[in-house]
Formats: structure tokens, sequence, C-alpha cells
């Protein structure tokens, strides 16, 4: 793997493994803490890895148990019990790894088609929060609205997507 | 608010806000789990969700917050990487010196002008950034400077023993001097060791390449990795060798931790670890597999300790070196 490669794969992925893990862990510094870990890890084993194999599963597999390792060693103890066993994490978990890379760049175009047709007020929220990581909170106070309404912004895009996405069979 | 607000699908909103791991009641939770269990056609929707919330998550992220993340882990990177150099060294990018070079033939650089400083170790080892974020770990007795100007040329100096981390700097070579010989290299990994009491210089490379040359000669040779270079001032004479770069490496660690190695490469370990000449008359034990671990030990303790593995004795000879049998 190149440093080339290693960018690119940086760069596509560090935001949602960040989300993921601070899923896992409840904590945002922790999370960055566990990713900056987990591409580490990539970029020592970098001889190892074969990138004619899918680099993804890999990563959430690492931030995975590097984030539940992060749970056992905090003090908080309470969490991790319930969390091993959850049936919503564990289909989110299959979900991402499952599939083998699919190719982001032709999924790129059709969100980017789709998010230019949505209201203009519905878009903009949705760019606060995918483009320039706001948080529901900051983006209601920005645009003063209530939170309720931005989380309705985002749901009907994401679901928006979700159904354009289908329909131009990029489906599990 | 206007009626597309209200969410296309009922559990939509439930995925959603599941996906976006916003505060969810227990009850809610339950009822989306529920849901998703219902049936297979139920799981396929979350599951077609789950990747269009991180597809979009991906496409729609702003690079450049994201670039800024990755400066953060390349300064990180360079920080650790003294705990990772023997790895990051194997590496194809990088490179691995070794200089020996007599204290005899040792004579002080010209200060250049515009001040130069200058580090020295006693018996300790001393860990250094140069000004263009290149690291240097300097070994015991060992010397190194370098010119105020040094971000121009990026020359140093050295007597001694040293690692370096270069840092690549466009178009910009590296360049080692040593009262014997001068290496050059762009941006790589490279050792660099200096024993006062040897009669040899020597260099070592691990991979990448190399240019060697040897002082007030015409000689000039580029050297593949694995491969040792030896050059004896007295005789004039040189030889290049192939050998298991990374022995050469191991005193910048913590401790030597090994698995299985051979006594012939423990040995070169243990030279640069003491700061001693090893000379072994067993031809025999040379390719014995070794396991062993060595933090604080006084050399007594590793050698008596070594004796209990394989069948040795040792003996103090002149200077400081130690022969075994």
């Amino acid at each position: 793997m190149s440093r080339d490669d290693f960018e690119i794969i940086y760069l596509t992925y560090y935001n949602v493994l960040r989300i993921f893990a601070c899923r896992i862990v409840s904590d945002d510094s922790a999370a960055e803490d566990i990713i900056q870990d987990v591409f580490a890890d990539l970029w020592a084993n970098r001889k190892n890895i074969d990138l004619s194999e899918s680099v993804k599963p890999y990563l959430y597999k690492v931030t995975h148990n590097r984030s539940l390792d992060f749970l056992k060693l905090s003090e908080n103890k309470n969490i991790p019990i319930s969390y091993q066993t959850d049936l919503l994490e564990d289909m989110l978990y299959t979900t991402f790894t499952a599939h083998e890379e699919l190719s982001f760049d032709d999924v790129e175009k059709e969100i980017l088609d789709c998010v230019k047709q949505l209201p203009e007020r519905c878009k903009e929220v949705f760019l606060l929060s995918r483009h320039d990581n706001l948080k529901n909170r900051e983006i209601a106070e920005k645009l003063e609205i209530s939170i309720k309404t931005v989380e309705k912004h985002i749901s009907l895009a994401l679901s928006s997507l979700n159904k354009h996405l289908q329909n131009r069979g990029y489906r599990l | 608010m206007p009626s597309e607000l209200s969410s296309p699908n009922e559990h939509d909103s439930l995925i959603f806000k599941y996906l976006e791991d916003e505060v969810m009641s227990v009850q809610e939770k339950k009822l989306l789990k529920e849901w998703i269990l219902e049936s297979k056609d139920n799981e396929n929707y979350f599951r077609n969700f789950a990747f269009t919330w991180e597809a979009s998550n991906i496409v729609l992220q702003d690079e450049n917050k994201v670039k800024v993340k990755l400066e953060e882990f390349d300064k990180k990177q360079r920080r650790h990487r003294n705990h990772k150099l023997i790895r990051l060294a194997t590496g194809s990018v990088a490179a691995v010196i070794l200089l020996l070079i007599t204290l005899q033939l040792f004579t002080p650089y010209q200060l250049i002008g515009g001040g130069v400083q200058t580090f020295t170790t006693d018996n300790n080892k001393k860990e250094i950034v140069l000004p263009d974020g290149s690291q240097v770990w300097l070994n015991a007795q060992s010397s190194i400077s370098y010119s105020k100007n040094f971000n121009k040329s990026r020359k140093v100096k050295l007597t001694g023993e040293a690692l370096f981390d270069v840092v690549k700097s466009e178009g910009k070579n590296f360049t080692v001097e040593t009262p014997k010989i001068l290496i050059e290299v762009l941006g790589t990994t490279f050792l660099v060791n200096d024993r006062v009491d040897s009669d040899i210089a020597q260099t070592v490379l691990e991979s990448g390449a190399v240019n060697i040359k040897i002082n007030d000669s015409d000689f000039n040779l580029n050297i593949k990795p694995n491969e040792l270079f030896e050059f004896n001032s007295v005789d004039g004479s040189s030889i290049l060798e192939t050998v298991n770069a990374s022995s050469y490496t191991g005193w910048i660690e913590d401790n030597l931790s090994f698995a299985n190695i051979p006594v012939n490469e423990l040995i070169i370990h243990l030279e640069k670890w003491y700061n001693i000449d090893i000379v072994c008359n067993n031809s025999e034990i040379l390719d014995t597999p070794v396991s062993i671990t060595i933090d604080e030990e006084p050399l007594e303790e590793t050698l008596f300790l070594l004796s209990q593995i394989i069948p040795l004795t040792w003996s103090e000879g002149s200077g400081k070196t130690i022969i075994l049998n």
C-alpha cells in the first residue's frame, strides 16, 4: 500500500469510522484517538495489506475492537455489557463490513444529483450536517429553527437519498 | 410546516434517529428492533438505509476538514516513530545505514560560518530533532553537528553512532559526512553508527538506496538493501557482503528482545548495546538460535544468562573486547 493509497483510504473512511467509534464509546475525543490508532495500525501493517481486497471490513473490525477495548479499560464499566449484545449495533456493523468495496465514486454522482433536487432548506440543513459536520443543535441555533425541524430535514434528505439510490440499483 | 417534512416512512425517523446516534428512549429502540425483526424486508430496509447514511457521510464530507485530521495523524506518527522505527526501517521507503569509524582518524570538523549546533553523548543515548523535522538517535560516545543554515543544505557531520530518520524534502539531498566517508540520501531512514575502537568504516543499508563516497578519493558506490559495505582506512581495502541489516539497529530500542535469532546476529546487537567488541572463537555456536530479552542488565549478567542457554565461556580481551569460547 503506497502513501497515496493510504491517504485516499484515510480521507474516505476517517469520518464514518469516527462516528462509528463514537457510537460505541460515547466520547468524541476518545473516538478520535481510537481512529488515529486504527490508521496507525493500518500504516504499520501496510506491507501486509492486500488492496485487491476491501480494506473497509478490516478498518471497521479494528475500530470495533479498539472501541470495545477502550470501554473495557475505561472506568465506566456499565456500558460494555449491554453494548455487546445489541442487535442494532450488530446489524450496523455487519452492514458496514459485509458488502465489499462498493465504489463510492459511482454513488457520489447519484448522491449529488439527489441532493440538488432536495427542497432548498432541506438541502441547506443536510449539507450543514454532512459537509460542515455541525451537530443538530448547532444547526438549529445557526438557522434559528427547532432541533425537531433540523431532524425532520435530515431525515427527509436521508429518506430521499435512500429511495433514489435504491431506484438506481444501489441496494445491498 | 409543509407536509413534505413528515417522514415518508413512519420508521424512517426511528432509523434516522438511531443512525444519527441521537438520544433514543428504551421504548423507541425496542420499537425499532421489533420492526426490524418483523420481516427480512424490514431488515433489508434498515441495512439499505444504513448504507445510504454511510455513503452520504463519505460523499458529502468536507475533505479539507479530514485533511487537517490527516496532518494531525502524521504529526503524531512522527512523535511515536522512535518506537516503531525498526518496523519502519523494514518498509520499502526506508533505508538503514551504519557507519563504523575509527577514533584515531577523527579530526575535529571545521566550524561552518553562521554557527554550529553540536550534540554529544557520553554513556547515554540521545534523541534529537533536526530543524527540518528529521530525527536522530545518537548512541553512546558520539557527536553530531550541523550548521545554522542546515535547512538550505541538509548536511550533518558525525562521529559516533546515530540513527537518522530523514524527512523527504523536494530536491534536497540529506548528507551525512564523517571523517572518512560521505553518505547521500533523499528522504529516508538510515542508521549511522560510529564506534571508537574500530579501524573500519561500515555502512549497512536495510532498504532503499544510498550513495557512498570515500573522502579524498573517486570511490563512489550505490549499495543495495541488506548489503554491508566496509572500508578499511589502514590498508584502503573495501568489502561488500550481504547481512541482516536489522541486526545493526536494535540498540535504539528501550530493550533488546529476540526470538530465535542466530548467535552471530545476537553478537552484533550486543556489540552495539554495550558498546564493545565481541570475538567468538567457537564457530559452532554461531548458528545456534537463541531467544533472549535484555533491559538494563549489565554485560556480565547478560553473558551469564547466555551461558545458561548455550555452551560458552567468556574472558575479557584487550580494550573493550569480550572473547567467547
